[in-house]
C-alpha cells in the first residue's frame, strides 16, 4: 500500500464509476470515458502535502488545500532568459511590469503592456508555496529563502508554486508538462511523482494521453493477439514485433507482470498485456505500429474524453481532433514578453496578443478566422477537461452571467477551442497560425498523431 | 565511490590464481558423481583451465541481463591483445592494469547507484528496508545475494553473505540510507575480481579417476560465455546447483536450451566479429572525395550487414558455413544501398542479388572490401592477406623493414590498375614471396573499389580480375568463391576458431586430436555452425581441463612494489 | 531483432525489393526516380545585386518599425506599434503604412529585363523578362516581388538557406519524381513524370555537404496522397519538359509546420543525368495560398533576420500578379514563379501490400492573362 494518500476528485470518482466498455480501436485516442490511473512511485513529501491524479498530466503534487504545485525553470528566450535557477531564489516576486521586456525578439523593449496600469504581480498569479518556520527539509523538498525573507518550498532545487487559475482540488489550468515547443515562453510546470514505471520504460505526453515508450523513447504497444499474461506472438508476428524483455532481477509489481517466454526470457507485461516495440518505427513516440490491425499504442492514461460529438479527422502530417463536422480543432498559445512571463491564452486574461494574429486587431474579423465552437446550452461534458464556459465574443472574455449575445462554447483545460475559416475535414491551414509559429501568440491543431513532427507531443 | 587503493594487489593474486579447487570463501560446486556425463569426443584432450578477463562486451551483456538495458554506462575497456587470431584468447591473460581497474571503478559506481535509485530499486530490489534511513540486514539479505551468484557465477557462501551484508549495513549506518548502503556493497561486487576475472576452477572427475574437469559453475560460466557471451542466468546456474549440468540428459538439455535462446545471436555475433577482424572498423576511414558515398553510417552498417546474414545464414537457417562464400543472399540498408545499387527498404530489408551477380558470398560484403582496402584505393594485397589469416587460419609474413615502395606509391607513375601495381611487387625478389600468397587472390576482388563499390574498370583500362588459391583457377570473384567454398581449411579454419574461442585460449598441439574430432563432426553434419557448438559444448574436452602448472604470482604485490 | 525476423519484416511490409540491376543509363523497368535535394525560388542576381536593386535591399520588419515608430521620446504601447505590425503579416492593408515623413513606407522591385524562368504562357509579353541565356518570354512575376529583398538572394539569405535546409533535413518535405515509360533517358518523345511525397531521408555525401544518388524513397501512401500527380513529357537531347499541370508539394519552411503549395500549371524543365536531374520548376502560384505559406513559415523574428517585410512582400505580389483572373472582378490571383532545382537518383519503394499508388488526376487548365 502506498505510503501517501491519493485524492481523486469527485468528478473523477463519478467516472471511475461510470467506466464504459472501451472497444479496440486502431486509433491511438479515443475520447471515451475511462477509469485509468497513472501509478506513480511514493516520495517522500513535507507534512500535509499530497498527490493528486490528473486526467491530462498524470499524478501531480498538491498542498494541503489540494492545489496543484508548479515550477517555473529557466528558459532561454530568443534575447535573454526568464524563470527561476536551480537552488536559487524565486524571480517570481511583487513587482509589477507594466513594459514589455524585449526579450522575444525582433521588437525592442519598453512598449506598454496591454493590460499595464491594471495588471498584477507575478506572485499575485504565482502565489509561492511558503513554508512554516519550522519545516524541514525533505527528500527532494529543500526550503529556499524568498528575496523578502520568506521561506518558500522547493522541489529539486526550484522554488514552487500555485495558480491562481486552479479553483478545485486537481485543477491543473496554470500550466502543462506537454513538451514545449520552439519558442514558447517561459512556461509554469506542474510538478509531479515519477510514474510507477520498470526503468526499462516512461511515460510521455502525447495528444491522445500518456503514453509508453522504451528507455529509447520508441514507443511500446500491445496486441489483441495475446492473453492475459500471455504472449501469442511468435514466428512470423516476431519479424515485425520485439518483445520488451525483463532483466533477470526484475521483480512484478502492481500493474506490471512478467511473461516467461522460454527459459530464462522473461517479457514485461502491463495490465496483463505483453509489450512489444515494433521494428519498422523509425523515430521515437511513432504510432505507426496502431497501423497494423490488433496493436496498439499503449498508455498509462489515455486522453481525457472530449465531447461525443468530436470525430478525429486524418490530414497530410497524421490526425487531429475536429468537430462535429470535422473542422479540425485548434487551441491558442500565448506567454506575453514580460519578465514574469505572464500567461495570455486565458478569457481572464488580456486579449489584445490573439486579436492582432486572428483579426489584424479586429475582434469581428477574429470570430470569422478563428470562431468559437459554440456547445449547446444543455451540452455535457465527458470529462474535467472538456467544459463549456460562456464567452464575450467581442472582448473575448468570460462573459457576465446572463449577458446578452454571450456564445456558449467549448473549452479544454479552461480556454476556449477554435476551428479555422472555411476548412474542409482534413484541413489544417490554421496551424502554427500566429508568432513563432502559434506557439508564443498563436493557434495550434489538436494534435493526436503526428507523423513527421513533434506537434502531437 | 568507494576507495580501492589497497584492492589492485587482491586482484592480481586472485586473478592469478586459477584454481583446481574452489578459491577459500568460494562456494563449492556440487559434489561430483560417478554418474555424471562424460562428453563424447576423444577422451584424452583436455582444455586448458584458464583465467581470463571478462571482455567489455561480456561485462555490458551480463550488466544488462541482470538489470536491464536501460542502464547507462560507458564500458569501453582497453583493447585485448589478439591472439591466435581471436581478442577472446587475448582475455587469457591474467593482471590487470592501473587504468583498467580505474574503468572498472568508474562503471562499477555508475551501475550501483544506478540500480538503487528511486526508479530502479522498485522494480530491481526485491523488499524495502523497515526504516530506510537505516541498515535493513534482513533486505539486504534478500537482494545481494541474489545478485551475487548472477555477477559471481556461483552461489556465495554464507560467509561472503554475511560480509555483504556487513558492508551494506555499515555503509547505510555512514550514509543514514538504506539503499546507499546496497549500492556500496554493490559496487564492491561490480569491482570484484569474482565478477571482472573469469578464474576456473577445477575438481577431480568421479567417471575419470586422474582427470580433473571444470566443476559445475565453472562449467556453466564457460558455455555461457561461450554461448551467449554474458555470465549464466539463473536457469543455467540452478542446473549447475543441482548437478544436472553433470548428467548426460541434464547437459543435453541445458546446451539445447541455450542453442534455442535468441541469446544465442549474441553469442555468434561476438564470435564473428572476433573471428573477422572487425575491431578493425574502429579505426576506418576513407577519403571523403574519393569514395562520396562511404559515410560513417556505412561503416557501421557494413559490419551489421555481414552479421546479420551471418546469423541468418548459420542460426536461423542452420546453413552450411561455406555457402557464406558463394551465396547471394544478404540485407541491405539504406546506407550500404547506394555502394551496392540497390534500393532498400526502411530499416534492414533481406535482398537476394541476382543470378550471375558478382556480389557472391561475404568475400564480396562492403565490410571485407573496405576494411581490407586502402583509404583511397582497393588493396589485392590486403584483402588476400585477410582472406589468407582471417578465414584460413594462415599466417602471411610481415613486410620486411627495408622493403621500397617508391615504384608503386610513384604520384607521376603511369600505372591505371591495382593489377599493374602489385606486378611491381611480384618482379621485385624481395616482395614476391609474400605477395605471391597474397596477391593472386586479392586480384579476384578488383572488380570492387576500396569502398566496395563494384566496377569494371579502373582509370579507364579494364579490370583483369582473374586469379587463382591454392592451385585453383578462376576468371572472377564469382570463381574465387568457389574456390574458398571447397578449400580444405575454410572449415578446418572455423573449427579451429570456434574451439579456441570456447575454451578460452589458442589451439596447441595437445588440441589436435579435439580437432580432428570437431573437424570430421562438423563435416559428417554438413558444416552446421550449430551442430558444431553443440559437438564443442558436449565434448568431453570442454569439460575436461588439464589444472594450471603452476599457481605463483608473477606480478608485484603492493608490498613487494618500491620507487 | 534477429536476422531472420529482418527477413520476415520485408516480407510483412510488403517491400518490393525485387532484384534489381540497373542499367546503363540508371533506367530500370523503364522507369528512373529522383528525389529533390535543393529548391530555391530563381533570382536573377548580379554579383554585387546593384544592376538590379540600385536602391539595395528593401526594409524588414525591425527597419520598418524604426521609421514608422522613431525612437523619438513618445511612450508607445504594444497594442499601437507590435501588434499593428504583427496583424499585418496576416491581414496586409491595401497600401503601404504612411510613415511620419508623410511618405508611405518604400519598397523596391529589381530593374532591368534580365530573370530566370520558363516562358509559361507561350507569350513574349512587355513584363517578361529574358534569361541570362537569351531565352525571351520568361514569366517570374515573384521575382519582380522579391528580388531586391534580402532573405530570398543566393546563397545564403535566411530565407533563401533556411527553406532549402529544412526541405533536406525534414521527411515532411520529401519530393519525389518518377519518370515513367522511358526508353531512352535522351530521347524520348513520351513519357509520364509522377509526383509522390517520400516518407524517408536523404543520404548526406561523405564530405557532409552533398547528397549521393542510389538511395531509397518509400512513397508516402498513408498521408501524402495529396502530393501524387502526374504529367506527360518528353526528353529531348538529355532534357525533360512536361506538359503543364497542377501539382502540390510539401513546403514548410521550418519546424512543426505542416504547409504545402500548389504548383498551378507547373512544368519541369530538368536537364537529366542517370544519377541527377537539375533545372527548374516553372509554376504559377496562387496569391492567398502564397501569403499564408509564407506567413505561416516564416514568423516576424525569422524575417527580421532577411529584412523580409511580409506584408510589403504581399502588396508587391498583388500588384505584379499576372495569372488567372478573377470572374468577377478581373484581378490576378496567381503570380508566376520558377523554383530552381536539384535532384539526385533514388530508387522509389511502394507498399506492395497496399498495391499501384494512383495519381490524382491532374487539372491541365492554362493560365489565361
Amino acid at each position: 500500500m502506498r505510503a501517501f494518500k491519493v485524492v481523486m476528485p469527485m468528478a473523477l470518482s463519478v467516472l471511475v464509476l461510470l467506466l464504459a466498455g472501451d472497444p479496440a480501436s486502431a486509433q491511438q485516442a479515443r475520447g471515451k470515458p475511462t477509469a485509468e490511473r497513472e501509478d506513480f512511485l511514493p516520495e517522500p513529501m513535507p507534512p500535509g502535502f499530497q498527490v493528486i491524479g490528473n486526467e491530462i498530466e498524470g499524478p501531480v503534487f498538491a498542498d494541503a488545500n489540494g492545489r496543484t504545485l508548479y515550477r517555473w525553470p529557466l528558459r532561454g528566450l530568443r534575447n535573454g532568459d526568464v524563470g527561476d535557477r536551480k537552488n536559487a531564489a524565486s524571480n517570481c516576486g511583487a513587482e509589477i511590469y507594466n513594459v514589455n521586456s524585449g526579450l522575444q525578439s525582433p521588437w525592442p523593449p519598453g512598449l506598454a503592456l496591454p493590460d499595464a496600469g491594471v495588471r498584477r504581480s507575478c506572485q499575485d498569479l504565482w502565489p509561492a508555496v511558503i513554508a512554516t518556520a519550522d519545516a524541514k527539509p525533505v527528500g527532494k523538498w529543500s526550503i529556499i529563502a524568498r528575496k523578502d525573507g520568506a521561506k518558500q518550498w522547493a522541489y529539486d532545487g526550484y522554488p514552487i508554486y500555485t495558480s491562481n487559475l486552479d479553483k478545485q482540488p486537481g485543477d491543473v489550468l496554470g500550466g502543462s508538462n506537454r513538451r514545449a515547443r520552439g519558442d514558447a515562453p517561459g512556461v509554469r510546470e506542474p510538478l509531479g511523482p515519477h510514474a510507477n514505471v520498470p526503468p526499462a520504460f516512461s511515460v510521455v505526453m502525447v495528444g491522445s494521453g500518456r503514453m509508453l515508450v522504451n528507455y529509447s523513447g520508441f514507443s511500446v504497444y500491445s496486441w489483441d493477439g495475446d492473453g492475459p499474461d500471455k504472449s501469442n506472438c511468435a514466428a512470423a508476428c516476431l519479424a515485425s514485433w520485439a518483445p520488451v524483455l525483463a532483466a533477470e532481477s526484475s521483480q512484478p509489481q502492481g500493474e506490471w507482470t512478467i511473461v516467461q517466454r522460454q527459459p530464462g526470457i522473461r517479457q514485461w507485461a502491463f495490465r496483463k498485456k505483453p509489450l512489444y516495440t515494433y521494428i519498422a518505427d523509425a523515430k521515437p513516440r511513432s504510432m505507426m505500429g496502431s497501423d497494423e490491425p490488433g496493436w496498439h499504442n499503449v498508455y498509462t492514461q489515455h486522453a481525457p474524453a472530449w465531447p461525443a460529438e468530436f470525430t478525429q479527422q486524418e490530414t497530410h502530417a497524421g490526425i487531429v481532433l475536429a468537430d462535429a463536422k470535422g473542422k479540425t480543432i485548434y487551441l491558442y498559445a500565448c506567454g506575453d514578453d514580460a519578465l514574469d512571463q505572464q500567461a495570455c491564452d486565458h478569457p481572464a486574461s488580456p486579449q489584445g496578443y490573439r486579436y492582432s494574429v486572428c483579426g489584424g486587431n479586429d475582434a469581428a474579423r477574429c470570430l470569422k478566422t478563428f470562431p468559437y465552437v459554440v456547445a449547446a446550452r444543455d451540452a455535457k461534458s465527458p470529462s474535467r477537461s472538456w467544459t463549456t464556459i460562456d464567452i464575450d465574443p467581442m472582448t473575448g472574455l468570460f462573459a457576465q452571467a446572463g449577458q446578452a449575445g454571450a456564445l456558449h462554447v467549448w473549452a479544454y483545460r479552461g480556454r476556449p477551442v477554435y476551428t479555422f475559416a472555411d476548412e474542409k475535414p482534413g484541413d489544417v491551414d490554421g496551424d502554427a497560425w500566429g508568432e513563432f509559429y502559434g506557439a508564443r501568440n498563436g493557434y495550434k491543431a489538436f494534435w493526436l498523431r503526428d507523423d513527421f513532427y513533434s506537434n502531437a507531443g | 565511490m568507494r576507495v580501492y587503493l589497497n584492492f589492485l594487489p587482491a586482484v592480481v593474486s586472485l586473478a592469478l590464481v586459477a584454481c583446481s579447487a574452489p578459491p577459500a570463501g568460494r562456494a563449492p560446486a556440487p559434489q561430483a558423481s560417478a554418474k555424471d556425463a562424460v562428453g563424447p569426443g576423444p577422451m584424452d584432450v583436455t582444455s586448458p583451465q584458464r583465467l581470463r578477463v571478462m571482455s567489455s562486451q561480456q561485462y555490458t551483456n551480463t550488466l544488462f541481463n541482470i538489470f536491464g538495458p536501460d542502464l547507462k554506462f560507458d564500458t569501453r575497456f582497453p583493447p585485448l591483445v589478439r591472439t591466435g587470431g581471436l581478442l577472446g584468447n587475448g582475455g587469457a591473460i591474467a593482471g590487470v592494469s592501473d587504468s583498467q581497474l580505474e574503468q572498472y571503478q568508474r562503471t562499477a559506481a555508475l551501475v550501483a547507484a544506478e540500480v538503487t535509485n528511486p526508479t530502479h530499486r522498485t522494480f530491481l530490489i526485491p523488499c524495502k528496508p523497515v526504516d530506510e534511513k537505516s541498515a535493513d540486514a534482513a533486505c539486504a539479505a534478500k537482494f545481494l545475494p541474489a545478485i551475487g551468484r548472477l555477477l559471481y557465477r556461483h552461489p556465495l557462501v554464507p560467509e561472503q553473505t554475511e560480509a555483504l551484508v556487513k558492508e551494506a549495513g555499515e555503509a547505510a549506518t555512514r550514509f543514514k540510507d538504506f539503499y546507499a548502503g546496497l549500492a556500496y556493497a554493490l559496487e564492491g561486487m561490480l569491482i570484484s575480481p569474482e565478477m571482472l576475472l573469469i578464474a576456473e576452477t577445477s575438481e577431480p572427475d568421479p567417471k575419470r579417476p586422474g582427470h580433473q574437469r571444470l566443476d559445475a559453475y565453472s562449467f556453466a560460466t564457460r558455455l555461457s560465455l561461450f554461448l551467449w557471451n554474458a555470465g549464466p542466468d539463473s536457469t543455467l546456474l540452478d542446473a549447475a546447483a543441482s548437478g544436472e549440468l553433470y548428467t548426460p540428459k541434464g547437459r543435453a538439455k541445458i546446451v539445447d536450451m541455450m542453442l534455442a535462446s535468441p541469446r544465442l545471436e549474441s553469442g555468434v555475433r561476438a564470435f564473428f566479429d572476433d573471428m573477422f577482424g572487425f575491431d578493425d572498423f574502429a579505426t576506418l576511414a576513407k577519403d571523403a572525395e574519393t569514395y562520396p558515398s562511404f559515410t560513417g553510417a556505412t561503416a557501421a552498417d557494413a559490419r551489421e550487414q555481414t552479421l546479420r546474414t551471418l546469423v541468418d545464414h548459420l542460426v536461423a537457417n542452420n546453413g552450411d558455413y561455406r555457402d557464406l562464400f558463394t551465396t547471394r543472399k544478404t540485407f541491405v540498408s539504406t546506407a550500404l544501398a547506394p555502394i551496392y545499387g540497390v534500393p532498400a527498404g526502411r530499416g534492414w530489408v533481406p535482398y537476394e542479388f541476382p543470378e550471375g551477380s558478382p556480389r557472391t558470398g561475404i568475400l564480396t560484403h562492403i565490410s571485407f572490401l573496405a576494411v581490407h582496402s586502402h583509404p583511397g584505393r582497393s588493396s589485392p594485397t590486403l584483402r588476400g592477406k585477410a582472406l589468407r589469416e582471417l578465414l584460413l587460419c594462415q599466417q602471411v609474413p610481415r613486410p620486411p623493414a627495408n622493403v621500397d615502395f617508391s615504384a608503386v606509391e610513384n604520384p607521376k607513375s603511369t600505372i591505371k590498375t591495382q593489377r599493374e601495381r602489385v606486378n611491381l611487387h611480384l618482379a621485385n625478389p624481395v616482395c614476391a614471396g609474400c605477395h605471391k600468397i597474397t596477391d593472386p587472390m586479392g586480384l579476384a576482388l578488383e572488380n570492387f573499389d576500396g569502398s566496395g563499390a563494384y566496377r569494371t574498370t579502373e582509370r579507364g583500362a579494364p579490370i583483369d580480375a582473374s586469379g587463382n588459391l591454392d592451385g585453383k583457377s578462376f576468371t572472377d570473384v564469382v570463381g574465387l568463391g568457389r574456390a574458398l567454398h571447397d578449400h580444405p581449411s575454410l572449415p578446418t579454419c572455423l573449427v579451429e576458431r570456434v574451439y579456441s574461442y570456447g575454451s578460452g585460449g589458442t589451439a596447441n598441439e595437445q588440441s589436435k586430436p579435439m580437432l580432428t574430432y570437431l573437424n570430421q563432426e562438423f563435416a559428417a553434419h554438413g558444416y552446421r555452425l550449430p551442430s558444431l557448438l553443440r559437438t564443442i559444448a558436449m565434448s568431453n574436452a570442454f569439460s575436461e581441463v588439464k589444472p594450471p602448472e603452476t599457481r605463483t604470482a608473477s606480478v608485484p604485490t603492493q608490498s613487494s612494489q618500491t620507487k | 531483432m534477429t536476422t531472420s525476423s529482418t527477413r520476415l519484416i520485408a516480407t510483412a511490409l510488403g517491400l518490393a525489393l525485387l532484384p534489381h540491376v540497373a542499367l546503363a543509363d540508371g533506367v530500370t523497368n523503364r522507369a528512373i526516380g529522383y528525389v529533390l535535394t535543393d529548391k530555391h525560388w530563381a533570382v536573377y542576381q548580379t554579383p554585387n545585386g546593384k544592376a538590379e536593386c540600385p536602391n539595395g535591399m528593401n526594409d524588414g520588419p525591425r527597419e520598418q518599425f524604426k521609421i514608422l515608430f522613431p525612437e523619438d521620446g513618445t511612450k508607445r504601447t504594444m497594442m499601437d506599434t507590435q501588434f499593428v505590425r504583427e496583424g499585418e503579416n496576416w491581414f496586409p492593408a491595401e497600401n503601404e503604412p504612411i510613415a511620419p515623413n508623410g511618405k508611405p513606407l518604400p519598397y523596391y522591385e529589381p530593374q532591368g529585363k534580365t530573370g530566370v524562368g520558363l516562358n509559361l504562357d507561350g507569350k513574349v509579353g512587355p513584363n517578361d523578362f529574358t534569361s541570362p541565356a537569351g531565352e525571351t518570354g520568361i514569366d517570374n512575376q515573384l521575382y519582380r516581388a522579391v528580388g531586391c529583398v534580402a532573405g530570398f538572394r543566393g546563397p545564403d539569405g535566411a530565407y533563401t538557406f533556411f527553406q532549402n535546409d529544412y526541405m533536406q533535413r525534414q521527411i515532411f518535405n520529401r519530393v519525389l519524381i518518377e519518370i515513367t515509360d522511358v526508353d531512352d533517358l535522351n530521347n524520348d518523345p513520351d513519357v509520364t513524370v509522377t509526383t509522390y511525397r517520400g516518407f524517408s531521408p536523404l543520404l548526406n555525401s561523405a564530405n557532409g555537404k552533398d547528397f549521393i544518388p542510389g538511395g531509397t524513397q518509400k512513397i508516402d501512401e498513408r498521408w501524402g496522397k495529396r502530393y501524387i500527380h502526374s504529367f506527360k513529357g518528353r526528353i529531348v537531347n538529355g532534357t525533360l519538359t512536361t506538359d503543364p499541370a497542377d501539382t502540390k508539394i510539401p513546403f514548410a519552411d521550418t519546424f512543426d509546420t505542416n504547409v504545402d503549395l500548389t504548383l498551378k500549371a507547373a512544368r519541369f524543365n530538368l536537364k537529366l543525368t542517370p544519377t541527377t536531374a537539375e533545372g527548374l520548376i516553372g509554376t504559377y502560384l496562387d496569391l492567398k495560398e502564397w501569403h499564408h505559406h509564407l506567413a505561416i513559415n516564416w514568423t516576424t523574428h525569422h524575417a527580421s533576420y532577411g529584412q523580409q517585410s511580409i506584408p510589403s512582400i504581399i502588396r508587391a505580389m498583388r500588384r505584379l500578379a499576372d495569372a488567372y483572373p478573377d470572374p468577377v472582378t478581373g484581378k490576378m490571383t496567381a503570380i508566376s514563379a520558377a523554383l530552381d532545382v536539384k535532384f539526385v537518383q533514388a530508387y522509389i519503394l511502394r507498399d506492395a501490400k497496399k498495391g499501384p499508388v494512383a495519381a490524382v488526376p491532374a487539372a491541365t487548365a492554362p493560365a489565361e492573362r
